[in-house]
Order: C-alpha cells, then structure tokens, then sequence
C-alpha cells in the first residue's frame, strides 16, 4: 500500500507547479530561474526525478527539503512529536467529557439535561476553531495572565490549544454516543439486567456502554486520525509547531520533498491509529476475530 | 568647525544639551548611536558628555514576535525573504545603512572608493573576528563575495544583482569589487548582502543551514526549528570598541526570535508580556499594544494592468481605471496610513519623481473616458480580472473586491479572483510576450524597492524584457538602459524623468507607500527602519 502511495505522491507534487516560481522575487530574470531549477536538479526529466525519488524512499530519503536545505524526512520527524502531543492533550479533554456528556443525556431523552448538552455539543461543532483559539487566548492569556498566549512547551502551553481542538470532538462524540446508548437501551438485554435487580450504575457502565462502544471507538479513531493529520488552523493560531502546519508551508512553498515525506509520515500514523482501533474491537467485542 | 564636521554622536549631545531634541527623541537617537539607556538617562538628567563614555555592559533579554520562521540560516538564501530579521543581527555586510538618515555607511568596510564605472575598492575595517574567531581580512572578504554572488551557485541573493558581481584582493585589508558592466548601484546591492564565514563554507558546508557563524553583535545560541532562534551577544564584537562607527551597542544580552503567522496573536504577546517587539502588525492589532509604531517602508501596493488586452490597451481605459479608484480612502480605510503613491517607488528611492501627482478620485470622468472608448469601438464588455493574492498583504481581498466594484460602476465587467499563491505567482512572473492577450489581469501586489533607487523597479516593470512587466514600449527601454548608468548628481533626475515617461503610459495604477506597523513594549526604545531590519543593536530599554 505504502509502495502505492509513494507513487501517487510522487506524480500529485509534481502536478502542482514549479517551485522555482515561488522562490524567486517576481522580479528575477528568466535566466536566473533556469539556474536555480539546474542546482535544485528539477530540469531532469520526471521519470529520471521519478526512479531518484523511489531509490531514496525506499532507504527513507526523500532528498533534501527546497525551502529549508537540510533532509526533509527528519525535519517531519521533529515536528511529529509535538503533533502527537496534541493530539493526546485534545483526545484526552474531549473523549472522557464527551462520553460522560453523552449518557447523561442519553439516560433522560428529552430532559433538559439532554438539551443542554445536544446545544453544547452542536455548538462545539459548528464553533470556529480560529475565533474560538483567538478568544481564548485574549481571556486567559492577555486579559487573565493564567496561560502563555501561544508557543510549544509543557502543559501550560498545551492547555489552550487542546482546549480549543476539544470541542468538535467534544460535540460529535457525545451525540454519537448518546445515540449508540440509546440504541442499546432499548435492547431485550438491558431489560432482562434491570429485571435482575442490578443497579442503574452497573446497567448502564458495565453493559451498555460496553457493548455501544465500537461506534464510539471508531469515531475517537476517526478523530485521532484527523488531529495527526495536522490541526493546521489551531497550530497557526498558536505557533504550535506541528506537521500539519509544516505540510502546508511546505505546498504553499511547493517544496516536494518535504511534502513528499510529510504525506508519507502522516499516511503511516493514521495507518497506525486505524491499526490500534481494529485491534480494541476485538478486546471490546470478543465475536470479533481477525487472521 | 561646522555643525556639519562634528561627528554624529557630538552633533547628537550637542543638540541634546541645547534642548533641541525631545526626550523620546533623545532615547531614540541615542540607542541608534550605541548609548546605553543608563547612558542616555544621565544626558537627560543634564549630564557631561564624559559620563557617556561609562558604558555598561549588555544585561536583559528581548523577545521579537515575527510573522514567519526563517527557512535557513544561509543568508544567501534566505536573507532577502524572512531572514533578515535574524540574520542581520549574526552576519554583517561591507557597507550598512545610518537607520536616521538611510545614507550608505561603512561596516566591515571603513571606506570606499569608485576606481571606474565598475569598480569599487574597499578599505576593510581592521579588527574583526567571526564568532568562531576566525579572522576577517581581505582574503576572506573576497572570497565571499565571490561565492555569495556565483553565477553557479544560483543563490536566491543573485536576483538583487544586476551585472555580475566579483571581488578580488588588493592588500591583506583592501579589496576591489568589480561589476561585468558599470553598474551604479552597485553599493547598494553589496549593503543587502552579508559576506558568510568562508571557513565554515569551505570546511563544513553541511552545517551552513543551520549554524550561523558571523562577524555580528549577536551569535546564534539556539535554533529549536519550529519554536525560536536564540541569540547572544558576541563578547569579542569589533562594535564595543567603537560604537559610533557601528552605529550601535550591545545594551541588551540576549536576545529570542519567536514566530506567530497570526497578526492578533503577535500583539497579544505584547500585550501579555511575552513579547516586546510584534512585528508587522494589522493596523487595528497594533493600537491594542502599549506603543504602536507606524513606519514608512520600501514597500508601494500598485496596480498591475495588462496593457495587451483588448480593453486594457487604450490609454483611456487606464487612465479610467486610474481615476475611479479612491486611493486617499483606500490608505485611511484599508491600509490604516501611509503615503498615497503616483509611482512604485517612495520618496527613499534615488529617481523618485517629486513632480508626479496621483490620479484624483473622479467617477464621472472615469465613466465618460469608458463611454468614449467604447464609442471608439473599444470592448468593453470583455472581461477583466482583478486577481488577488491570498495573504499577499494585510486585506488585499478587500482591495480586491473594492477596485472590481467601482470598475463596474464606471461601466467595465469587471470581476475579483482569490488566487493562491502559487497559482498567482505562475501568472504574475510570466513574461510579457507570453502573456495570453485575452487574460485581462488587473494583478494587486506590492514591490520593494530594498536597493532604495528606481533603477531596480525599472529592470522589473517598466522594460518589454522585464521579469514581472505588462507593458512594453521601446522608447521606455531605451531610456531605462541609457538612465540606468548614468552617475553623479545627474543620476537622479535623469532616473526621474525615465519614471514620468513611464508613468504617462499609465501601466500601473500605485495606490500606496505602505507603512508597516510594529507593536512595541512601553519601556522599549527603538525607532523601526525604512529597511525593516531589525538590528538589535539599536534597542535599548528606558528602565
């Protein structure tokens, strides 16, 4: 599959225009773009660019990055921690909140409880995250003092971003689990346990959720794939130095080889994260089998 | 002797003393001479000028908000985009610029002299070392030089040259640069182009991108990719032993480099503290900030009309498009200040013509010149784009969306494109004979003219050959390449007249002298350059 998409990656930057255009002034004289295309070896022809490209990838080297002159996979690498870091900080605000916010919702339908959180979570969803990160960052950070306005660090530095990531997460997984819940409320199963005398507490944590979690699972999949995909807008926002704000600089910039290894590296996270959910249905559901 | 003879920082104390100056104009000039802020403090409170001589040593640190991370420490590459900023403070170039009066000054050089329309010779200054402590001398000089203007090398610095540059060596500090033709602008060229650490290229190349080694006030302590570039200040700097001459002190110790491509989000650094410099700030983002500081710019925002469309051809319908543009409320509303422009150079530019006017804001006039026109037979129902880079500028999309409006009104079809800024730039650099007669673009950009003479706008816009032109007339060509060369008190008014010659074709429509906006600490004291380099040797605090 990787072999595929180096291929695809390959021919799609390509397609996109020449670099060169963009690192000159617009002022500069043909001749001088000629030069520059020589040293960046971009006259070859493709299939000669294609044959260096696929020999450096498989030894995973993409070549050097156009805009920033040193190899392009590591300056991926680099960024990809504070990426993930990201990811977890938002997945861990929005997943437990979200799913606490979905079956207090799903246990009384029609409460006002439940319209409450139906009206939050579809407000996180529709929320901008750019006006959002800016709000957040003139409350608590200019107007309050409690947090730095932006950058990468420890915890402090995390808080605003994640908190501002959170909410359309936040949103989607609390309806998505307010509905797997009610689902399974209505099952003979659900029935035959509060027959039994078990509590509500046991009914609705030990059976129910257990058996509404894979719609859950898949959609926090979904979610993790996106993040590590790069909250490009939120890292613009907060100078967080993600990848996914690297890819974009990177096709703004037509820098191939970074773009190049970028996809690649994102293709092989969210490879993984599809990976890590397929393997939790089997821990969730033991019906399901894989090999 | 006369007032004229003294040495600036004597006129400086001189003026001070007699009361002439302001107390913000005192920090201001002050810290540009290289007076600490304790120094100057003194001179307020009416000190002698041997006190002022009792310099400290550098303490405190700054913090400089910028809109984008360099993408390499090689100046050659990276010096004219979003280097500089940092770059300036490491490297340092034979000559400068006197950030009071912009005049060429010497750095790496102590004097020069022309031994013909070509050649520059260069008395080097004696006593400099690169941080790694290497010596500067002719040897090295030159040999920068040589690489950092290669032909082969193609570094992105060559498209600021004009004839080839070279360099050889006269003595162990004197060394000879030499233009392929004569070349009048040849000092400004070498002032935006810092000579490199030939032993670092020459021994460890690889490390060039990221291991700034220069002869500068600050070396590089730091550079987390992605997060900040952290600089100190070179103990060793030839500067400390005379200040004057370099135009600045070390007053502050350390100095970080952070980047926000977000304009709110680099004032709210100032606001918070975190930050006490936030460069290139909206208009509105900078009044939020303790002191907003408005400064001219090399930068002109102008109109780019393609004169081979159909309907763009005729002089009418640009003089149209020229007049139903309201550039006095674009600056007020859009731009937020500025200079209304008549040509793509400012007043900083050797060749910028006094004498010009821009066009008034007439909607009658403009609507009869298009009813005229089409009488005449002329299109004026085919199309016109007004294509506008995303981001180029602080809100160009509502410039855009402003210049298609009032083009309508006057009766052309006019309408606005958001264009990326790849796509946007394949279109913008094609050349004029290339150029598909029915594109009908109305390009919106902004042009730097960072050598400060019209003569470098020339070989861009106003020639059938140049690399951005729309517009091709041989009699302008003749008198670009004739006015060009041209030196001497002469220079000037012949590049002047070239530029009204240009002008009354009407090819470009300029709107503004763009000024760029700085959010600085209440307790910081700098005033920004016309250059937009950020020299922290010209920072000091007032506390």
């Amino acid at each position: 599959m990787l072999l595929g998409l180096l291929v695809v990656v390959f021919f799609v930057t390509h397609l996109i225009g020449d670099p060169v255009s963009l690192m000159l002034r617009p002022e500069a004289t043909e001749e001088q773009r000629q030069a520059l295309r020589e040293r960046l070896g971009l006259d070859d022809p493709v299939l000669v660019q294609f044959g260096r490209f696929m020999g450096g990838a498989v030894r995973g080297d993409f070549g050097e990055s156009i805009w920033q002159r040193v190899p392009a996979l590591p300056i991926v690498l680099d960024r990809l921690p504070a990426t993930i870091y990201l990811a977890g900080a938002t997945l861990l605000l929005a997943v437990p909140l979200a799913i606490l916010l979905g079956i207090v919702s799903a246990i009384r339908p029609g409460s006002i409880v439940d319209r409450i959180v139906t009206v939050v979570s579809l407000g996180g969803v529709s929320t901008a995250e750019f006006w959002l990160g800016l709000m957040l960052i003139l409350l608590f950070a200019v107007r309050l003092g409690w947090l730095p306005t932006s950058g990468y660090g420890g915890i402090q530095y995390v808080l605003l971003p994640a908190f501002a990531l959170a909410v359309r997460p936040l949103g989607r997984i609390s309806q998505v689990v307010r509905s797997a819940m009610l689902d399974q409320f209505s099952q003979p199963y659900v029935t035959t346990a509060r027959a039994k005398g078990l509590s509500e507490r046991v009914v609705v944590y030990l059976h129910t959720l257990k058996n509404a979690a894979i719609p859950i699972a898949t959609l926090v999949g979904d979610e993790a794939a996106s993040l590590l995909n790069g909250a490009v807008v939120i890292e613009t926002v907060f100078g967080w130095p993600g990848v996914g704000i690297l890819l974009i600089q990177a096709i703004e910039r037509r820098d191939l080889p970074l773009i190049e290894a970028s996809v690649i590296v994102i293709a092989v996270m969210i490879v993984t994260v599809n990976l890590l959910v397929d393997l939790t249905y089997s821990f969730m559901d033991p019906r399901v089998r894989y090999g | 002797m006369a007032r004229n003879d003294l040495r600036p920082i004597d006129r400086f104390i001189a003026d001070a003393a007699a009361g002439a100056l302001t107390r913000r104009q005192v920090m201001q000039r002050g810290a540009a001479l290289g007076l600490s802020a304790s120094a100057l403090g003194m001179l307020l409170r009416g000190a002698t000028p041997s006190v002022l001589a009792q310099e400290a040593a550098p303490s405190g640190r700054i913090v400089i908000s910028l809109s984008a991370e360099p993408s390499t420490l090689e100046n050659w590459n990276a010096y004219s985009l979003d280097g500089h900023p940092v770059l300036r403070n490491i490297f340092e170039a034979l000559l400068n610029r006197d950030p009071a009066t912009n005049e060429l000054v010497g750095e790496l050089a102590t004097a020069w002299e022309w031994q013909d329309d070509r050649t520059i010779r260069f008395t080097l200054r004696e006593g400099v070392t690169f941080h790694d402590g290497s010596p500067f001398n002719a040897e090295v000089a030159a040999e920068g030089v040589n690489y950092t203007w290669s032909a082969e090398n193609a570094f992105d610095i060559t498209q600021f040259m004009g004839p080839q540059i070279s360099a050889e060596v006269v003595d162990e500090m004197t060394i000879d640069v030499s233009a392929a033709e004569p070349d009048p602008i040849l000092p400004a060229r070498l002032y935006f182009a810092p000579l490199p650490n030939m032993v670092q290229v020459n021994e460890r190349p690889d490390s060039l991108p990221s291991e700034a080694i220069g002869t500068g006030p600050y070396q590089l302590v730091e550079w987390a990719r992605g997060e900040r570039i952290v600089l100190t200040a070179y103990p060793d700097w030839w500067g400390n032993a005379d200040p004057e001459a370099a135009y600045g002190a070390q007053s502050i110790l350390d100095v970080e480099f952070v980047w926000r491509p977000e304009s709110t989000v680099r004032a709210a650094q100032v606001n918070a503290g975190e930050a006490q410099i936030a460069r290139f700030l909206a208009p509105e983002d900078c009044m939020t900030t303790p002191v907003c500081e408005e400064a001219p710019s090399v930068e002109t925002i102008f109109l780019r009309l393609d004169t081979m469309h159909p309907v763009m051809s005729d002089i009418r319908i640009r003089e149209a498009i020229g007049l139903a543009v309201d550039k006095e409320r674009l600056v007020e509303q859009i731009f937020g200040g500025g200079q209304v422009a008549a040509q793509m150079v400012g007043p900083s530019a050797v060749g910028y013509n006094a004498e010009l006017t821009p066009l008034g804001y007439d909607m009658e006039r403009a609507s009869q010149l298009v009813q005229e026109a089409a009488a005449d037979g002329v299109p004026i129902d085919m199309e016109i784009t007004v294509a506008v880079r995303r981001g180029a500028y602080p809100r160009n999309e509502e410039l855009g969306e402003y210049v298609a409006n009032q083009l309508n009104e006057i009766g052309l079809n006019a309408r606005t494109e958001v264009i990326e800024h790849a796509a946007y730039q394949e279109q913008y650099v094609m050349p004029y004979d290339e150029i598909p007669e029915d594109r009908g673009w109305i390009g919106t950009l902004g042009h730097g003219n960072e050598m400060m003479d019209v003569s470098q706008t020339f070989s861009g816009y106003y020639r059938c050959d140049g690399g951005v032109s729309t517009f091709c007339d041989p009699e302008i060509d003749e008198m670009t390449a004739e006015t060009s060369v041209i030196t001497g008190d002469e220079r000037a008014a012949a590049l002047a007249e070239t530029t009204a010659a240009f002008m009354a074709h009407i090819p470009v429509i300029p709107i503004v002298h763009l000024p760029f906006f700085y959010g600085l600490a209440a307790d910081l004291v700098w005033t920004p350059r016309l250059d937009a380099f950020m020299l922290v040797k010209e920072m000091s605090y007032s506390s």
